[in-house]
């Protein structure tokens, strides 16, 4: 029965396997090569490239940048921050969607927009909202009295401009979250909900122990994937900086935009794996934190 | 006797009504919040070329202010050259091109995500764990990361060629790299390991075979799940840029977003023209607002729970 | 200049008389070529003698490095007889990759069928890519795999990038060559002209050539296409305001508000200026007609590169070196901080925008420096009242500089401080170049050459500058009397177009021409190419490398060389320490 199953499982999987085998094993591989070459380029002899020999020095480069080390706390504060609270944010807006009798595909239409929204026009509006003068955050502190903050300007405090990252990633990833806890909320059997209620256990309750417990599959899945997700920030801050990465130069640099940083010179003498270490870097600075992950999680999810 | 019970009643139901009141309240901010750039981008859409540079910029325009011509340079036509009754921005061409893409690509991702996902979630084989967090791995490297040997895997196989690129050829490029997505399996996965154990004894007990299961139990059983995958995928190929820009060689050849992306730049001044990039966004939006709509109540319906009975 | 001019009459003078005996000398030979399919198309100009000789051991590939005997003086290669050829009548595709939007393609597209109608063996696709960055990473992949294509519109730090991969053809033979075709004309197909491969040379802006054959070996590897610069846009409601005041601090106006257009403003008169100009708030003054802020930049990295070159300190070089770590940048750092703190200058992210006009238009700054193809956006068009100063007028003039004549010594006061430099005057020179890749075969070249060649004739790029808002490539194109269609009603030359503003300006503003007349609508684009034509002789570029292997790219130099100012405004970092940080991001490995 084990070999047996051994087989037809690698029959099942021999599709994905071979496209992944080319298209991202391949590259992967390459690119964890190329971050060892040494004064590479790439485009000698006829598009074979030519290096010098092997080296660890990209990655003593990559370490020496200050621009690296700010990249690492925006990153690690964006994504620590961001991922858990749009997780209770979007359960708390699953649940009450589940709870109201009436307006649920209107409200299940108009929470799905951010993923259908043009990305440029989500950024302009968020721009536009958080600008120092006219932007309605301002807006509503005036009202209240508050002096204005520059949220994303040039005088902007690294706390400003962090929230403000802060609102525009957790309001892109709602959307995603709230589909996948909506449809994972409807498989939750009603008996376990009728069994609550006779014993008259309280809302709390029944969320911290049934509606979790029963939605840990879908929890563990989201959690995992919006933290790979977050620790790859990239087009929020676009969106929201532009090309300066923050309201000062490189303010709010992640990781992956400190990478892409020598993609304009990459054809080079060694840019190429300059960019190929600081994302190898990334990578394995993801995988400790999905490994902790599932390790905690082992005992906490529920199938 | 009767008099608790009455008491009680009232008491639940203002209870209830105060729940349902708050519930709705916290729902109708979460939606301002989430419509106000959506508002923006119909808002920017529709205003004239001199609106648009107020600082500050114009929060409401009258209906009388409303200026669609935004939406009616976008089917103009090209008055001279050799393009000329060519429309300026081939509008249906592109989503043409990214309607099949978006076909092709699905179908491909939605056969190895099934059945990847019911080898993961229920075949025990070795290795089993070990392959599925490599596969976990591969999510944490940023794309573009692989555009370069991808790019060049592409040429390799004579698909990209600047003089003689064909249709088949574009569709091969920018359809096979992108039909796995472990994004999906992962989803897929989680939402299979939750149909009970039994369910499969009991199958196998009346002598089905693993794929007669995965076809005639699982899929059904997971259906919402797979639609929603279905329709989020295709969605993909809307907003898919830098592969399509980079491997496509003709205009006739490229999807909606890279080929709207810079065609509202002017070369000389670098600024975007943003009334137009609004209009086209909005443009492009609709059709997967009307797919959304459509295929709500599968989205969000539950497991069936119909196979399941005693 | 007076050498620059002297110069110039005499190649001029040489060149005719040289003609003339020419004329007077040749027979002209007809059809002597062997096979057309050979590689006929590459006389080189060590062939003195009118024979033709069989051309087959000239291969299709011209690098550098074969043509050693190539001298680079051109004006002696007009001793040489033209050699009239045959045209290769095979057929030819050529592909031309570009970023023009719908509405410069369809100039192109137009200029491409005219060119078609000459020569209809070819054909040009024309390709347009998204953006610049999309454009360069397709050719560089496209290098590795042979996968070029024929001719491209680039940058220089592009064009430097690719030529030291070997991928870029050297023009210089097709520039210097005495060869010429008997080509159909351009609208029948009767045969009524003779075009000559080359070029002559004089005819451009002599700070354009230098920036396309700026690389390795001193060979022109691109030639000029859409060019622009920056001018400087005031609101004359303003100093129209306060027109005696300024005349007491010596400083050249007319009654209407106009400044010199002949003589630039300096830096300094720019802080007299302020004085008067600058309101004691951030806040415009409207009835006193005071801005909050004097003069605006639009681009910060254009404002670092150009005033290095007007303070004489050092910046980088072609070989890539990035000298921007000496007392003279520094001491221009500072002074440009206390100019930020008199509100003399700002830049945009003081409003939260990422361009001035806006605010220029508002009122809330009096100047501000932009590209010439964004002339209409600092024009105020509405009446509404959110302007401050309505509809005000608007004059365009020279960008500022540090003196008014070159290798002039001055003295830059900061208020606080005195910097003793010698001054030059300087203004930026923007826009792609087009080049030809050596991949492509023998035809191909010739046929892209000659397409490029058309691009640049005086009428062609004088209608492509009219209806792009670009700048001429050539000289002669300032002074070419075309009719370029303007509106299927209204068509101009060139030299008209220059004259609208310049009758403008020696009227003081107080024509009387009619409302509905169309000099109107191109009032300003009149005047920010004068504006640009007198700032011709003292255009400079910015050197165009490629990263090294521990320092980067020219492109990535004008990024930081932005940031730095960006920084300094922002207080983010001191002068010094803004700098620091400049070099610590270029220079590392």
């Amino acid at each position: 029965m084990e070999t047996k199953n051994n087989l037809k499982a690698w029959f099942y999987l021999a599709p994905m396997l071979i496209l992944m085998a080319v298209f991202t094993f391949y590259p992967l591989i390459n690119a964890f090569i190329i971050s060892f070459y040494k004064d590479y380029l790439p485009l000698a002899n006829n598009g074979t490239g030519s290096i010098s020999g092997y080296t660890l020095h990209n990655y003593v480069v990559i370490f020496k940048n200050q621009l690296f080390w700010k990249a690492i706390l925006n990153t690690f504060v964006l994504a620590f921050v961001s991922v858990p609270v749009s997780i209770i944010v979007s359960l708390f807006i699953s649940v009450s969607l589940k709870a109201i009798p009436k307006l649920k595909g209107f409200f299940q239409t108009v929470f799905f927009l951010p993923y259908v929204t043009n990305a440029i026009a989500v950024g302009m509006a968020f721009a536009v909202l958080f600008h120092k003068d006219y932007g309605l955050f301002n807006v509503v502190l005036g009202l209240f009295k508050i002096t204005p903050i520059d949220w994303i300007g040039g005088t902007a405090s690294w706390w400003a401009q962090m929230s403000a990252l802060m609102v525009f990633t957790i309001w892109s990833s709602l959307a995603f979250k709230i589909l996948v806890f909506t449809s994972g909320l409807e498989n939750i059997d009603k008996q376990y909900y009728d069994a609550a209620r006779i014993d008259s256990a309280s809302k709390w309750t029944i969320f911290k122990r049934i509606t979790v417990p029963l939605l840990s599959p879908l929890i563990l899945y989201i959690s995992i994937t919006s933290l790979i997700g977050a620790l790859k920030a990239y087009n929020s801050v676009i969106g929201l900086f532009g090309e300066k990465l923050g309201g000062q130069p490189y303010s709010m640099i992640t990781i992956v935009a400190f990478v892409y940083k020598y993609r304009a010179d990459f054809a080079f003498q060694g840019f190429y794996s300059y960019a190929a270490s600081a994302a190898i870097i990334l990578f394995f600075i993801t995988l400790i934190f999905s490994v902790l992950q599932t390790m905690v999680s082992r005992s906490r999810v529920h199938y | 006797m009767s008099d608790i019970y009455v008491k009680n009643e009232k008491s639940y139901r203002a209870k209830k009504i105060t729940f349902n009141v708050l519930t709705y309240l916290f729902l109708i901010a979460i939606a301002i919040a989430i419509l106000i750039p959506f508002y923006w981008m119909l808002l920017t859409s529709m205003k004239s070329d001199e609106l648009m540079r107020r600082i500050p910029p114009l929060l409401w325009l009258n209906p009388k202010e409303w200026q669609l011509s935004n939406y009616y340079r976008l089917f103009e036509l090209v008055a001279s050259g050799p393009r000329r009754g060519e429309p300026l921005f081939p509008f249906f061409t592109y989503m043409r091109n990214t309607v099949v893409i978006s076909i092709i690509t699905t179908a491909g991702t939605m056969i190895t995500t099934v059945l990847s996902a019911f080898a993961f979630a229920r075949l025990n084989f070795k290795g089993r764990d070990i392959l599925f967090a490599i596969l976990i791995g591969t999510m944490m490297i940023p794309g573009e990361i692989f555009i370069l040997t991808n790019f060049l895997t592409i040429n390799r196989m004579g698909w990209y060629d600047i003089m003689n690129q064909s249709y088949m050829d574009v569709i091969f490029a920018m359809t096979l790299p992108f039909m796995t997505s472990v994004f999906y399996i992962f989803y897929l996965r989680q939402t299979f390991k939750q149909i009970p154990n039994e369910l499969y004894y009991a199958a196998k007990v009346d002598g089905t075979s693993n794929f007669q299961y995965l076809l005639k139990i699982m899929i059904p059983i997971a259906l919402p799940t797979i639609i929603t995958i279905t329709i989020l995928n295709s969605m993909g190929a809307w907003n898919a840029y830098i592969w399509p820009a980079m491997i496509t060689t003709k205009d006739e050849f490229r999807l909606v977003s890279n080929g709207l992306r810079g065609a509202f730049t002017d070369t000389g001044t670098g600024r975007t023209d943003y009334g137009q990039q609004m209009a086209s966004a909005t443009l492009v939006t609709l059709p997967l607002l009307i797919l959304f709509f459509t295929f709500r109540k599968q989205i969000m319906r539950g497991v069936s729970r119909s196979g399941i009975k005693g | 200049m007076k050498k620059i001019v002297l110069a110039l009459v005499t190649f001029f003078f040489m060149f005719v008389i040289v003609g003339c005996v020419e004329v007077v000398t040749t027979v002209p030979t007809t059809t002597q070529t062997p096979t057309t399919t050979q590689a006929t198309t590459q006389p080189t100009t060590t062939q003195p003698t009118t024979t033709i000789s069989g051309q087959t051991t000239v291969s299709g590939q011209t690098t550098a490095s074969e043509q050693t005997t190539v001298p680079t003086t051109v004006a002696t290669t007009t001793t040489i007889p033209k050699v009239i050829m045959d045209l290769p009548d095979a057929e030819v595709d050529i592909t031309f990759w570009h970023i023009y939007g719908a509405g410069k393609s369809a100039v192109l597209d137009q200029l491409i069928v005219e060119f078609e109608a000459m020569y209809p063996n070819v054909t040009i696709n024309s390709v347009a890519q998204s953006d610049y960055n999309t454009l360069r990473e397709k050719i560089n992949l496209g290098i590795s795999v042979g996968q070029v294509p024929t001719m491209a519109l680039g940058y220089p730090d592009h064009f430097a990038a690719y030529i030291t991969t070997g991928a870029v053809l050297s023009l210089d033979n097709y520039i210097n060559s005495n060869v010429a075709y008997e080509v159909l004309d351009s609208t029948s197909s009767i045969v009524s002209q003779l075009v000559d491969v080359g070029v002559d040379l004089n005819d451009f802006p002599e700070s354009y050539l230098a920036e396309n054959n700026q690389y390795i070996g001193g060979h022109y590897y691109s030639m000029p296409f859409s060019k622009s610069t920056e001018t400087m846009a005031v609101n004359r409601t303003v100093l129209k305001a306060h027109v005696t005041e300024i005349r007491a601090m010596g400083i050249t106006i007319s009654d209407e508000g106009f400044l010199s257009h002949s003589t630039p403003l300096t830096f300094a008169q720019l802080q007299q200026l302020s004085t008067i100009l600058v309101n004691e708030t951030a806040v415009t003054d409207v009835a006193n007609f005071q801005c909050g802020y004097l003069l605006n930049y639009d681009s910060s990295g254009n404002m670092f590169i150009n005033m290095s070159r007007q303070w004489k300190a050092p910046y980088t070089n072609s070989s890539g070196a990035i000298l921007i770590n000496n007392d003279t940048t520094k001491n221009m750092l500072n002074y440009i901080k206390a100019m930020f703190n008199a509100r003399t200058f700002v830049l945009p992210v003081v409003w939260g925008q990422l361009y001035g006009s806006a605010n220029f238009i508002l009122g809330d700054v009096c100047m501000t420096v932009g590209s010439t193809a964004g002339v209409a956006y600092n024009i105020p068009t509405g009446t509404d009242v959110l302007e401050k100063f309505g509809k005000f007028e608007v004059d365009f003039l020279t960008v500022p500089q540090t003196v008014t004549a070159s290798d002039t010594p001055v003295t830059m006061s900061s208020g606080t401080n005195d910097y003793n430099i010698t001054g030059a005057l300087s203004a930026v020179q923007q826009g792609p170049n087009i080049g030809i890749f050596s991949s492509a075969n023998s035809n191909q070249k010739l046929f892209a050459w000659l397409f490029i060649k058309w691009l640049m004739t005086t009428e062609n790029t004088a209608k492509w500058a009219m209806s792009t808002g670009y700048l001429p490539a050539r000289l002669s194109s300032y002074t070419s009397d075309v009719q370029i269609d303007l509106t299927t009603t209204f068509s101009i030359t060139y030299t008209e177009f220059m004259h609208i503003a310049q009758d403008y300006w020696t009227a003081d503003g107080l024509v009387t021409w009619e409302l509905t007349d169309e000099r109107w609508d191109y009032l300003y684009s009149s005047m920010v190419a004068n504006v640009a034509m007198s700032q011709t002789s003292f255009y400079q570029y910015d050197p165009a490398f490629a990263a090294g292997s521990v320092s980067s790219g020219s492109a990535q130099v004008r990024v930081e060389a932005g940031y730095c100012l960006e920084n300094v405004y922002t207080g983010t970092y001191s002068p010094t320490g803004a700098l620091s940080f400049m070099v610590n991001q270029l220079i590392w490995g």
